[in-house]
C-alpha cells in the first residue's frame, strides 16, 4: 500500500469523526480548568519554597556561627554548612528557571523534548548530591543548635560526635548507592537514550 | 481567553486531539488522562497564542508535546488532573455506520511500534501537513522533513505490502 491510499484512508476516518465525535460541552464547562494552573505551576512554585526555606537556614546557621565564633570546630562547621546551603539554593534556583522555562508546552516538538528530556537528567543528577548535602545540613544545625541553646558540645565530644556522625553518613550512602543503583542510574539512562533519539531525529539531514 | 472561545476551540479541533490521543495510547483510561492533559496544556499556554502560525499548527505542537511527555511519563500524571472522570471528546456509545476500516486499525497497530517522535512525524504526513508546518511543528529543517518522509513511504510500502 502506497502512502497515498493511507492519506486517503486517513482523511475519510477524520470525515467520519467529524460526523460522529461529541464533545462534552457540559463537562468541560464543569470543569476548574484555572486549577489546574495551580497545579501545572507547582513543581516551580516548590523550588520557588525550598529557595526561601533554604535562605531562612543559611541566616540561621550564619547567625549561630556568629555566636559560637570563639570555637574554632564550630566556626568550621557552619562555614560548610553554610556553603552547602548556599550550593542547595543554587541547584534550586536553577530548577525553578527551567521549570519555569517549559511550563508552556508552545515550543517546537524537538526543542521542547530536549529541554524536558535535559531538565529531567540535571534533576536525577542533582537529586543524588542534594541527599548528602542534606545530611551534611542537618549534622550541621543539630551541632550548632544544640552547642548554642543547650550548651552541649557535640563536636567537643568526639567519642559520641564521630560515631553518630558516620552512622548517618554511613547508612546515607548504603541507602544512596540503592536509590541510585534502582531508581536514577537507570533513570537517567533511560533519559539520556530518549535525547539520543531525539537528537538523532533532529539531525538527519 | 474565555471558556467560551476556548471550547470553540476545542471543537473545531476535536478530530485532531482524538487522533493524537488515540495514536499515543492504546488503552481508553490512558486515553482518557491524555485527553484531559492535553486541554489543560491548551487551556494555560492560551495566552501565549500570538497568531504567528497557524491555530491547528499550535494545537499540534502542544499536543504533540503533551503526548510524548504523557507516554514517557515525564510528570506524575495524578499531580496534574482536575478530576474529569469521563471523555470530554468521544464517539457516542452507538455509533451507526461508524466501522473503523481495516487499514486505519492497521495503522493505528503500526503507530504502536513506532518510538515518540516518529509516531509524531507519520501523523503529521498524514494528516497531509505542508513541509513548512511540519518543519515548525517539529522543530527540524524542510530538507530533514523531505528526507525523513522519503523514508517513511518505503517503510510504510514494505510494512502494508500485504
Amino acid at each position: 500500500m502506497e502512502i497515498n491510499e493511507l492519506k486517503d484512508a486517513w482523511a475519510q476516518y477524520d470525515k467520519k469523526l467529524s460526523k460522529v465525535l461529541k464533545l462534552n460541552e457540559e463537562l468541560l464547562r464543569s470543569v476548574n480548568l484555572e486549577k489546574s494552573t495551580f497545579a501545572l505551576k507547582k513543581p516551580m512554585i516548590l523550588e520557588l519554597l525550598n529557595l526561601v526555606i533554604q535562605f531562612c537556614i543559611i541566616n540561621i546557621i550564619i547567625a549561630l556561627l556568629i555566636q559560637l565564633s570563639g570555637e574554632t570546630q564550630y566556626f568550621i562547621t557552619g562555614l560548610i554548612g553554610s556553603l552547602m546551603c548556599a550550593v542547595s539554593f543554587v541547584f534550586s534556583a536553577v530548577k525553578a528557571s527551567h521549570f519555569y522555562d517549559l511550563l508552556y508546552y508552545d515550543l517546537s516538538v524537538m526543542h521542547f523534548q530536549k529541554k524536558m528530556t535535559n531538565l529531567r537528567i540535571l534533576i536525577l543528577r542533582l537529586r543524588k548530591i542534594e541527599y548528602l548535602i542534606a545530611v551534611i545540613i542537618g549534622i550541621t544545625l543539630l551541632s550548632l543548635i544544640v552547642k548554642a541553646k543547650a550548651g552541649i558540645d557535640l563536636l567537643g565530644d568526639l567519642t559520641v560526635f564521630i560515631p553518630a556522625v558516620f552512622g548517618v553518613v554511613g547508612l546515607g550512602l548504603i541507602f544512596g548507592v540503592i536509590l541510585n543503583l534502582k531508581v536514577y542510574d537507570k533513570s537517567i539512562k533511560d533519559a539520556e537514550s530518549f535525547l539520543n533519539m531525539v537528537e538523532k531525529f533532529g539531525n538527519e539531514e | 481567553m474565555n471558556k467560551d472561545n476556548f471550547i470553540s476551540v476545542v471543537k473545531d479541533n476535536q478530530n485532531l486531539i482524538f487522533k493524537i490521543c488515540n495514536s499515543y495510547c492504546s488503552n481508553y483510561e490512558d486515553r482518557k488522562d491524555l485527553q484531559q492533559d492535553i486541554l489543560i496544556q491548551l487551556w494555560n499556554s492560551f495566552s501565549k497564542f500570538d497568531g504567528r502560525v497557524k491555530i491547528s499548527t499550535w494545537i499540534y505542537r502542544i499536543a504533540l508535546n503533551t503526548a510524548i511527555s504523557f507516554y514517557r511519563k515525564d510528570r506524575k500524571r495524578n499531580e496534574k488532573t482536575v478530576g474529569i472522570d469521563a471523555s470530554v471528546i468521544s464517539l457516542p456509545d452507538s455509533r451507526p455506520g461508524f466501522e473503523l476500516d481495516e487499514r486505519i486499525s492497521l495503522l493505528y497497530k503500526y503507530l504502536e511500534r513506532l518510538n515518540e517522535m516518529d509516531k509524531a512525524l507519520i501523523l503529521l504526513v498524514l494528516e497531509d501537513k505542508s513541509y513548512r508546518d511540519m518543519a515548525e511543528i517539529l522543530g527540524i529543517s524542510e530538507t530533514n522533513v523531505a528526507t525523513k518522509i522519503s523514508r517513511i513511504k518505503k517503510r510504510i510500502k514494505e510494512e502494508f505490502k500485504h
